[in-house]
């Protein structure tokens, strides 16, 4: 069974709540390769 | 600089997980494959597995389907962030259901003005520091074609 649309307001409010990185973030490489895993560190400037 | 968490697991997406079914657009999780390391590009990523296998995310610009949009070569999150969304829509949003190439362990919300464009990732293998620089905020999904 089809669920309801959700209204201007709802869809207002997700993207709202989900925006300014809560969605996560995109990056780029800094450097020409690198190989990360599980466990390692991850650090931000104070 | 301070540590902000650690990498809890690293995956890549082999395929776009927006599909289109029977007239309808489905988001279909299937392409995504935690990997056991992950080999950074500046066009991309690549899984790397233990039996020596390397494969191809979907956002690297050589990805015969790409999402390259040359802002989203790589991606990450936070634990913490999957906890909320969770909270609000429900037990189905499981960590890196979205498809972030990068999942880190965290206990609050991560704000762009903490991140102020750039993270440093510390190899514990080797303790080589790898920078992720041009860091912005991923815009909700609805209607981008990134995924």
């Amino acid at each position: 069974m089809n669920q309801p649309a959700p209204s201007a307001e709802e869809i207002k409010e997700a993207l709202q709540f989900l925006d300014n990185g809560m969605r996560g973030y995109y990056a780029h490489l800094e450097s020409s390769a690198a190989i990360i895993a599980t466990g390692d560190s991850v650090m931000i400037e104070d | 600089m301070r540590e902000l968490g650690q990498v809890k697991f690293v995956q890549i997406q082999r395929s776009p997980m927006k599909i289109f079914r029977d007239g309808a657009r489905l988001y279909d999780p299937a392409p995504l494959l935690r990997v056991d390391a992950l080999l950074l590009t500046p066009d991309g990523a690549f899984g790397l597995m233990a039996d020596g296998a390397r494969i191809i995310d979907v956002h690297h610009r050589e990805h015969p389907q790409t999402r390259n949009r040359n802002d989203n070569p790589l991606s990450f999150s936070f634990s913490s962030h999957y906890a909320a969304m969770r909270q609000r829509y429900g037990d189905h949003l499981r960590e890196g259901i979205a498809g972030e190439n990068i999942l880190i362990e965290f206990s609050e919300k991560v704000r762009p003005e903490q991140i102020n464009g750039k993270i440093m990732i510390l190899s514990a293998e080797t303790g080589q520091p790898i920078y992720l620089t041009r860091v912005i905020p991923a815009r909700p999904a609805s209607s981008s074609v990134d995924s």
